[in-house]
């Protein structure tokens, strides 16, 4: 130092900056790990919900690599039953008790050649669900970001860039722009990858906004898609939208709620009519933290799939974690109820089929006694459910005494009472004007009319056709 | 007497990389500072005297000679740093901090503190008279108790050298009167003081020595009483004519300038103060003024090379 | 060790000086109000989406989002000038104002003189930092009633991130005669700190057949791995958009350290580079 004061300062700056240049170089492969695991993350999800959407993309080649050269690791590690179907990996991946397992895993030398591949893969544009993958040095010289990606814009100020643009969306959406919302809603979300509001909101925009103005397009009208292997109307058009924009999100934030709360939900239950779907997302959406009203739509949903048993279990465990709910108690109540029309319409449906005389009496009195089990929860309950549920055990009694007049103004006094019964009223009204001979009403006639028509649209394949045709005229068997 | 500033041969170059035109600022200065003198150091403004103060300090470092103090080669060490009080000219001291505060501070940079800091605080602030404005901010002091202020915190380690560049620069008469008898008190303590001056009637009332800097040589180095052999006189007077001062330069008082109308004429200093006014008398002269003839340090330095160099003539 | 006090005695004066000094700065005091002004500006953004209908616990988040998203760029930019400005001026206005040679002519080297220095600009950066933090704390806490633990990590790096700048800014400031020059230089490190992946780019995009290109490339290159890049403080904002109340994931936690060991690195090289302009700097 004394002797060679210049050098030694040269030195031992030099010695700081290589420091500095090694530490950088391992924040770059720090990074690089943590985006490996975030694009892991987002192809479980996508494997997990079968987002199994058919792209050029190599994303689902390589991660089956990916859970097929860590699949030992995994098995000795993720404990728990699986659904069928589904890889450890892909559970994994979802819940955070096993992150800093996976975090070690996925730095681990054993995986490096995957994760230079990942790599590659990524910054040739080869790979999809890595929007969620924000760090620049990892990104940087990726294909199709242009000269720098997109990170590097605004000095690392993107989430306030992606802030504006959202003030931008919303403005669109009071001026009525509704073409200009959703290019910018989806940029908003390419700079902000996890700002979960955004898709939220922009897919309900989407799903109930911009298609509350808009009229029924009448099947005959509507065009099928491969895509969604549904027949899309001018509505669906902007219900699948929505349903892809959250989709993106949840691939992008696979770990929060909100995104499957809303996917299946507002959208497949409330939009599409899915029960099936809703029922999906919403049991993910309730694995995951959530608040404490997820699982009882989940319940819900549930009951409306016919998954009475299921949705029982459901509500039950939530008695116990708040005891005395009003509305779990009433929910535990009229499942109960429903249980037992259904065991009474099984035994009817069987009693029906049978040829033995002594063989019906016996179910027909099994039946009896279910309906009798049914009209006491009823009784007891008395709300409009319940209400409307014993005038339809009374319709039916008339009916088997062959005063199908009366039935069909119970009915129709019923579903008027009942809102959420009217659907099943009005085709149960049908079934019993037919049985009776009554003649139908126009808008009866018309009602029967769209739902012969719904079997077919536009471009729908000869097989899908031949399938809804069957299911079609099942749905016009007698149920009673 | 024991020397305690000693330079050999010191030289300064400052390099001008643009016009390749190098500016000696000091040439080959030997200098040499006794103990318990006051100092000072002369030289018009720009003559070398801040240079050589900062290579002293080890602000600057000389191209080539070399400076000792008190025998001491490594000017940096603490041993030196300890006993050197620094007072800069103009220096600024911020005026958010009260007077005890900034001695406070440079107190500690020697290492003191506690009981004993206090107390030396205490100290120098009745040394330079201050002990009043010890609580005060230093934004409502006048720029003499600032400039005392700035000699408390060269005190403040109770030091051997002083040195002073300017520290009378800027300040009212009465302030200055007030910083030389302060400075012939610490004399008196037995400080060695080192002043650096641009103007001779300031120091001269004090110093044992001076030393005369012009264009970076050290042109004089003598007592004061050495220096200032000579002193002329000048007579103001109302008028006069062109008879009345060829016979006043015959006696030997000439013309030195014309103001306002009035005649500046210049006594010659073989001339006694009562003659010239006789003179002057004698031609019905109206007299205005006479005063001692205030020689620029740049007019002696002139003379006394101008001398030298007559004498190396001769 | 009672050396090492002896030796870091006199800096720490400095440093306290340098902070008593600086934080009474108009330009500072200046960009402080500033940036509160933003910080609770921040608060009425929200404003601008208030008009949307239905979803009252969406906008409630949106809000919150908005607001630690500006508040975050608004301590992020305005502590970065502050920083500029305060590492840029310390040294020169001393030089100017003459104070330094007070302080020099004491038994203070000029290594121990710029320690005190640069720790005294440390301390007025983290105390304008823990201010702006916490407001934004203060803010966070009145709109969503809840303790945003995480914003200490952000607020941490952020920290690291100045250092960088102001240890260089500082070098500059040590070879120049006015603050002007250094802040301009400060500017100029933060803007080109933020842009350093351009070269990766540029060495991405280099023809390697062709010599200049490959050339090019290959200086790029060694650039890119010398030069600091402030883009990877950008996991401050990454924290953030974690939950509040969730724990920092492990990879986080594996970066945050290797972070501020970068951080460190570079701010040590800086302070080397002042110290090496500024020993034999003549006053």
């Amino acid at each position: 130092m004394k002797k060679y004061p210049n050098l030694t300062l040269a030195a031992i700056m030099c010695f700081a900056i290589l420091v500095g240049s090694i530490q950088g170089q391992r924040l770059d492969r720090l990074f690089e790990v943590e985006a490996f695991l975030q694009w892991m993350a987002a192809a479980a999800a996508n494997e997990r919900l079968d987002f199994d959407e058919s792209t050029e993309h190599e994303d689902s080649a390589l991660y089956s690599e990916v859970v097929a050269a860590t699949q030992d690791q995994v098995a000795a590690e993720v404990t728990g039953e699986l659904e069928e179907g589904h890889n450890a990996l892909s559970e994994a991946l979802e819940d955070s008790k096993y992150d800093a397992f996976l975090y070690k895993m996925a730095k681990s030398d054993e995986l490096k050649p995957l994760r230079d591949e990942f790599l590659e893969s990524l910054r040739s544009g080869k790979l999809r669900y890595t929007q969620n993958v924000t760090y620049a040095a990892v990104v940087s010289g990726m294909e199709g970001q242009g000269s720098v990606s997109i990170f590097n814009l605004f000095f690392g100020f993107r989430k306030v860039a992606a802030n504006f643009v959202w003030l931008q969306v919303d403005r669109y959406w009071h001026a009525g722009l509704l073409h200009r919302m959703i290019p910018l809603m989806k940029t908003c979300v390419l700079l902000d990858p996890g700002f979960v509001d955004a898709y939220l909101l922009g897919s309900w925009h989407l799903g109930y906004n911009v298609t509350a103005s808009m009229d029924f397009t009448p099947y005959p009208l509507r065009t099928w898609s491969d895509k969604y292997q549904d027949c899309i109307g001018d509505q669906q058009n902007y219900y699948y939208i929505a349903v892809d924009f959250l989709k993106d999100g949840i691939r992008n934030n696979p770990r929060n709620y909100k995104l499957y709360f809303d996917l299946g939900f507002s959208m497949y239950r409330e939009k599409l009519n899915d029960t099936e779907n809703a029922v999906k997302y919403l049991t993910r959406a309730a694995r995951l933290p959530h608040e404490r009203w997820v699982p009882r739509m989940l319940y819900k949903c549930l009951e409306e799939n016919g998954d009475y048993e299921k949705a029982l279990e459901g509500w039950k465990i939530n008695l116990e974690r708040f005891p005395g709910h009003e509305v779990t108690l009433r929910s535990i109540e009229r499942i109960h109820g429903l249980i037992a029309e259904r065991n009474a319409q099984q035994a009817r449906m069987k009693a029906k089929g049978t040829t033995d005389p002594v063989e019906r009496e016996n179910l027909m009195s099994e039946y009896r006694a279910h309906v009798a089990e049914a009209r006491a929860i009823w009784e007891k309950m008395n709300e409009p459910f319940s209400v409307g549920r014993l005038l339809r055990l009374d319709a039916i009694d008339r009916a088997d005494k062959g005063l199908y007049l009366e039935a069909v103004s119970l009915l129709d006094k019923g579903r008027y009472e009942t809102g959420s019964l009217f659907d099943e009223f009005s085709n149960l009204i049908i079934e019993f004007k037919h049985a009776g001979g009554l003649p139908l009403s126009l808008s009866e006639q018309k009602q029967m009319i769209r739902e012969e028509e719904s079997t077919s649209c536009i471009g729908m394949p000869e097989s899908v056709r031949q399938e809804r045709l069957i299911a079609y005229q099942e749905s016009q068997q007698p149920t009673i | 007497m024991s020397v305690v500033i000693e330079t050999k041969g010191l030289s300064k170059i400052y390099e001008s990389s643009f016009r390749g035109q190098d500016v000696h600022a000091l040439k080959e200065l030997d200098l040499t500072v006794k103990s318990g003198e006051i100092f000072a150091y002369l030289g018009p403004n720009g003559s070398g005297k801040t240079t050589t103060i900062k290579m002293l300090l080890g602000l600057i470092f000389p191209t080539s000679g070399s400076i000792e103090i008190l025998g001491l080669k490594d000017i940096a060490s603490a041993k030196v740093r300890q006993n050197i009080g620094y007072l800069p000219e103009g220096a600024y001291y911020p005026d958010f901090l009260k007077g005890e505060e900034i001695l406070r501070f440079y107190g500690q940079l020697y290492g003191l503190g506690g009981k004993k800091l206090e107390i030396r605080i205490s100290e120098v602030l009745e040394e330079v008279g201050m002990t009043h404005a010890r609580k005060r901010l230093l934004r409502g002091y006048s720029k003499g108790m600032r400039q005392r202020i700035g000699l408390a915190q060269a005190l403040i380690s109770d030091p051997q050298i002083l040195i002073l560049d300017e520290p009378t620069t800027g300040l009212d008469p009465i302030a200055r009167k007030e910083m030389r008898d302060i400075l012939a008190r610490l004399r008196d303590r037995g400080k060695t003081l080192m002043i650096s001056s641009h103007e001779l009637l300031e120091v001269e009332l004090i110093s044992d020595r001076a030393g005369i800097l012009y264009q970076g040589v050290l042109q004089n180095l003598g007592t004061i009483d050495e220096l200032l052999t000579d002193r002329d006189l000048t007579i103001e007077v109302a008028s006069a004519s062109e008879s009345d001062l060829s016979v006043l330069a015959e006696k030997g008082i000439t013309q030195e300038d014309r103001v306002a109308g009035k005649m500046i004429l210049r006594v010659a200093n073989t001339l006694s103060a009562y003659d010239a006014l006789e003179i002057c008398k004698a031609q019905n002269l109206e007299l205005v003024s006479v005063a001692p003839r205030r020689e620029t340090l740049e007019e002696l330095f002139v003379r006394t090379v101008g001398e030298a160099q007559n004498r190396s003539i001769a | 060790m009672s050396a090492v006090v002896d030796y870091f005695r006199g800096p720490w004066c400095i440093a306290v000086f340098t902070w008593r000094e600086g934080i009474r700065k108009k330009t500072l005091v200046g960009f402080l109000i500033l940036s509160l002004l933003v910080i609770f500006g921040s608060f009425f953004m929200s404003s601008f989406l208030n008009q949307t209908t239905g979803g009252g616990q969406v906008e409630t988040e949106i809000d919150a989002k908005l607001i630690k998203d500006i508040c975050v760029a608004t301590i992020s930019i305005f502590g970065m000038l502050i920083t500029i400005f305060i590492s840029a001026s310390v040294v020169p206005n001393e030089v100017e104002n003459k104070v330094v040679y007070t302080v020099l002519s004491k038994p203070v080297r000029r290594m121990q003189y710029l320690l005190g220095k640069f720790m005294g600009v440390q301390l007025i950066v983290l105390a304008n930092l823990l201010l702006m933090t916490l407001l934004f704390i203060s803010a966070i806490y009145i709109r969503q009633d809840e303790f945003p633990k995480l914003l200490l990590w952000s607020a941490l790096l952020t920290y690291f991130e100045f250092l960088i700048v102001s240890s260089f800014t500082f070098a500059i400031s040590c070879a120049a005669s006015s603050a002007v020059l250094p802040t301009i230089g400060g500017l100029f490190i933060y803007l080109t700190g933020n842009l350093t992946e351009y070269l990766s780019d540029v060495s991405n995009r280099s023809d390697e057949a062709e010599f200049f290109s490959a050339m090019i490339g290959n200086v790029a290159d060694a650039l890119y791995n010398i030069l600091p890049n402030l883009q990877k403080f950008s996991i401050k904002t990454e924290i953030l958009a974690l939950s509040p109340g969730a724990p920092l994931s492990p990879e986080k936690y594996e970066q945050i350290p290797n972070l501020i060991l970068y951080g460190i690195a570079y701010a040590v090289s800086g302070y080397v580079l002042a110290y090496w302009v500024f020993r034999r700097k003549e006053l």
